[in-house]
């Protein structure tokens, strides 16, 4: 499987990649490839320039300033998944991107690449909407700043304009929460049949503050208001937990629900309500623990 | 064809450049223009590992790689196990283990379940079996279960774990073993051992036999 012929660009700076999307809005932005090379090994994508934004080293990293965690789109998987500052502050996102692919993957596949790809069954967009991150895209005219929650648009389909450039990821630091990331994954490619995020934050008993979202369900990572409204002010315990969690596709609209070979709409309903319970209590009980493989 | 690149790789310590167009594979690049078959090309979709070496030290697959994405990397094949220090210059500890443990039967995954092996080791050289098949989750094996590679990796990090004690006089690598010994075969390249009083003929001993064809 040999991608077909295209030209490639290599800017060393964010300027530079923008300049060159102006010029060839057609671009297709490499950054580390894990969705774009299978795309255009099969013969699904032909791009006929790659701009290869992988030597900016400004879009590298993970900085922590002023309450603001900022991570850097270039910044792979595994470095998110073994940052203490991560880990500390934006505990779901360090919880999902440990449940992304596989060691290898998580080597090379980037967080921005991630978001702005906006696979409805990769494990990243409901993390950043429980985490409430803001994307920080670049442009031509400089600058502008998106929440996550106007950033999924549908199905591959996300605000980022052609001519813009996804550089950064900010989130609110939130030492005091707890966060969980649960998934069903596709047996066969381990991506998100169904996955819910959870971040929360519990103060004397009571959810002061918590984010419920999730991949798989739709054509799009979605926020699960009634469960958050559900969650909010209650003591998060087993029967709370459970009955917040049969809500989860309260607002949800079935006819546009995924439905496939792998798992028709109606039992992903099913799994939603399962892995939500599932990831609230975990957050609840501050274990985090990953929920993955058959079960 | 588009215009090809220069690209510059330290491969298994030694400077390489290749020519090769912007759409090459890592994996292609590794296997065609440098003749390092040992990385395997497994399903060609990023989810078998067979394709697995180190970049800068970590694990990634060469097959979800463009070849110019990796210029100015250090990249480590399967070849170059057997010249790190701890091989003694013969088969490095994980490579024994394949063997002594039986952890390949056809062998196709084994350079990718190697490096894979390799990158645990170095960051957790005594690992619980939990997180050798944590590691090795990114490597698909169709014939032996797992069971097999798991011991094999645990028994590198046995071996590499004793290893220290050898200049204590603890352990004793084969190296060592060997060192006082004159013993030749009279092959060229002679591997130093195993030492025996009988020269050895081609055929008499099958065990002994060069059985080739093993990018392993």
């Amino acid at each position: 499987m040999f991608p077909d012929e295209f030209e490639y660009e290599r800017p060393e700076t964010v300027d530079e990649a923008v300049d060159l999307l102006v010029d060839h809005p057609e671009a297709e932005i490499l950054a580390g490839g894990h969705s774009l090379l299978p795309t255009m090994k099969s013969g699904l994508a032909s791009p006929d320039l790659l701009v290869d934004i992988g030597h900016i080293d400004a879009m590298q990293g993970i900085d922590h300033a002023d309450g603001t965690v900022s991570v850097g789109a270039l910044t792979n998987y595994a470095t998110v998944d073994d940052s203490p500052v991560m880990r500390e502050n934006v505990t779901v996102f360090a919880e999902t991107a440990h449940a992304v692919g596989d060691v290898q993957v998580r080597n090379r596949g980037t967080v921005g690449g991630n978001l702005a790809h906006a696979d409805p069954a990769s494990d990243l967009p409901a993390a950043a909407l429980a985490a409430d991150a803001t994307m920080v895209l670049q442009g031509p005219d400089g600058e502008r700043r998106v929440d996550a929650d106007d950033f999924f648009l549908g199905m591959y389909a996300t605000d980022v304009a052609e001519d813009e450039l996804l550089t950064r990821i900010e989130f609110p630091a939130r030492p005091e929460a707890t966060g969980a990331y649960a998934k069903k994954p596709s047996p066969s490619s381990g991506y998100a049949m169904v996955g819910v995020a959870v971040s929360m934050t519990v103060d004397a008993g009571r959810v002061e503050d918590v984010g419920v979202a999730a991949n798989g369900i739709m054509d799009h990572g979605v926020r699960l208001d009634p469960v958050e409204d559900a969650l909010a002010g209650t003591n998060p315990d087993g029967e709370t937990v459970a009955t917040a969690a049969t809500n989860a596709a309260n607002d949800l609209d079935e006819m546009m629900m995924m439905d496939d070979l792998q798992a028709s709409a109606e039992f992903r309903a099913q799994l939603l309500e399962t892995y939500a319970e599932r990831a609230i209590t975990d957050a609840a009980t501050g274990t985090g623990v990953v929920a993955a493989g058959p079960s | 064809m588009t215009d090809k690149r220069e690209i510059t790789l330290t491969v298994n310590g030694t400077e390489r450049t290749v020519e090769a167009e912007p759409r090459k594979l890592l994996v292609h690049a590794i296997r065609e223009d440098l003749d390092l078959t040992g990385t395997h090309i497994g399903c060609d979709t990023g989810n078998c590992g067979a394709c697995t070496v180190l970049k800068d030290g970590e694990p990634i697959k060469s097959c979800l790689t463009f070849a110019v994405q990796a210029d100015g990397s250090e990249i480590m094949t399967v070849e170059g196990m057997e010249d790190l220090p701890e091989a003694s210059g013969e088969l490095h500890p994980l490579q024994e283990g394949f063997r002594e443990e039986h952890g390949l039967q056809c062998g196709y995954c084994t350079p990718g379940m190697i490096m894979s092996g390799k990158a645990l080791l170095d960051e957790n050289p005594d690992p619980e079996e939990g997180e050798i098949r944590e590691a090795i989750s990114g490597n698909l094996c169709r014939c032996t279960g797992y069971q097999n590679i798991v011991k094999s990796i645990e028994y590198a990090a046995d071996e590499l774990n004793k290893e220290p004690a050898a200049a204590d006089g603890g352990t004793v690598t084969a190296e060592q073993r060997f060192a006082d010994d004159d013993f030749d075969c009279g092959v060229e390249n002679c591997c130093g051992g195993p030492s025996t009083e009988t020269p050895h003929v081609e055929g008499a001993d099958p065990q002994f036999d060069d059985v080739g064809g093993d990018d392993t």
